[in-house]
């Protein structure tokens, strides 16, 4: 499998050739690349699509990358992108300069696809994913997973899911047979003889149909030609 | 049969003629019942009948169902059944009795048959028993659809959300989750398919704690949610 699927790579280099050759090495290892000539483009299209990587040369017409590296140290959302260098530049005091300012690695042109892809995979190793903490009164959510009702009567019905209900669990249903019955509007709550294992990773569970009245009981009763 | 080895119903319900039809159909299912139109008089009965199973109406005056319920289940802690006998249409006031703790909720006007169906469920006499209602097999795949019940979200990364839920979701299972944090995310209509990669249970709190893989998600979108974390 591709080591860099689902990353996103940001290439800021004035050489489109350059640009082109790191596109073509990220890619073949599954990355998604997005190139830029310049800092501020590339300042700019990260803050909009946040990569996961950015890959920044040192030489560049306008804003250099030493100009990047600084305004990084600056700034939350880069700072936690981690950054490579990718220059010419040999010199002793170019590379420490470079990390002095807080890139992770330093890439010296011209280089091998390999050396290239190591350094990225490494980068990307010592990175921590984003995190979001749900707070109280926003993490309100629903999941919906496959059911099967395999049986049922008027006042209640077995079902059959991967999931192992919570006696008392609110569930609602939504099954072609549930809506015509009118049984999809009800809530419904998962009673207590639930949670039997029954075969190929599903539980059965019997839910009880709350808040019902004496005439759709009546309905569905007659559903299945049972009589008063 | 010998008055105390029937199960003693408890009902609270202040219309006197409903109260006495209930009694007619309740006595005649095996149940001792003892209605009662007061708080007090209620309250003292718990003490005097220890009830098997109790019955609040939803309007009561001064006091509400509602009021009950939380004080035989939070305040009293009793595990007994309370299924709510109530005229009140409406599903807000199905959920708000479930989540103060009924087991169930019956919309006035009740009958025999459909009341001792309800019953069924939660206690069991000879008389009851002769007319609990069969489970009817359905069709192999005849009745195919999907379930859905509500969870907390405590974290979303970039690989998926931990979610929190007392009920087990097996590693491994495929379903839709619908949030107005993941619309917030990017995701579109809020809606993303993630596959259970671990659930583990806080047996104290009985609730599990569930992380889920976002599955088959376009890259595109997943892009939108790191921006939407890193700010």
């Amino acid at each position: 499998m591709a080591s860099l699927a689902g990353k996103n790579i940001l290439v800021i280099d004035d050489a489109a050739d350059m640009r082109l050759l790191a596109r073509k090495i990220l890619e073949v290892d599954g990355a998604t690349v997005s190139d830029v000539a310049s800092i501020d483009a590339g300042i700019a299209l990260a803050r909009e699509k946040v990569p996961h990587l950015i890959v920044v040369d040192l030489e560049l017409p306008e804003k250099t990358g030493f100009d990047f590296l600084e305004f990084r140290r600056g700034d939350a959302l880069f700072q936690a992108i981690p950054s490579l260098v990718l220059s010419g530049r040999k010199d002793r005091e170019s590379v420490q300069r470079a990390i002095s300012l807080g890139a992770d690695d330093y890439v010296l042109k011209p280089f091998r696809a390999t050396l290239m892809l190591q350094k990225v995979r490494k980068a990307l190793k010592l990175t921590s994913f984003y995190r979001k903490s749900v707070g109280p009164g926003i993490d309100g959510a629903t999941v919906a997973v496959a059911v099967e009702v395999t049986h049922l009567n008027e006042v209640a019905c077995r079902i059959a899911s991967p999931v192992k209900f919570a006696p008392g669990e609110s569930v609602r249903l939504a099954t072609e047979l549930t809506s015509r019955l009118g049984i999809d509007r009800l809530p419904l709550c998962v009673s207590p003889v639930s949670g039997v294992y029954l075969n190929a990773g599903q539980y059965g569970a019997e839910v009880d149909f709350v808040g019902i009245d004496r005439e759709l009981a009546a309905r569905i009763r007659a559903s299945f030609g049972g009589g008063k | 049969m010998n008055q105390r080895l029937k199960p003693v119903l408890l009902a609270i319900e202040d219309d006197h003629d409903f109260r006495k039809g209930m009694e007619i159909v309740l006595e005649r299912l095996g149940f001792r019942f003892v209605g009662v139109d007061r708080f007090e008089d209620f309250y003292e009965c718990i003490e005097k009948f220890k009830p098997d199973l109790y019955l609040v109406d939803l309007q009561l005056g001064a006091q509400s169902g509602f009021d009950v319920i939380h004080e035989l289940r939070h305040r009293r802690g009793l595990k007994e059944p309370i299924l709510v006998v109530s005229g009140v249409r409406g599903t807000e006031a199905v959920a708000h009795a479930i989540e103060l703790g009924a087991s169930d909720f019956l919309l006035k006007p009740l009958d025999r048959t459909f009341l001792s169906a309800k019953l069924s469920r939660f206690i069991e006499t000879d008389l009851i028993l002769e007319h609990k209602p069969k489970f009817h097999e359905l069709p192999r795949g005849s009745a195919g659809g999907k379930v859905e019940f509500d969870v907390k979200i405590s974290e979303i990364d970039e690989l998926g959300i931990r979610f929190r839920t007392s009920s087990l979701v097996p590693k491994g299972t495929v379903m839709k989750l619908r949030s107005a944090v993941l619309a917030e995310a990017g995701m579109p209509d809020g809606e993303a398919l993630v596959a259970v990669v671990s659930s583990d249970l806080d047996p104290t709190a009985k609730v599990y704690t569930t992380y889920a893989e976002f599955d088959g998600v376009d890259v595109e979108i997943l892009q939108r949610v790191r921006s939407w974390l890193a700010t």
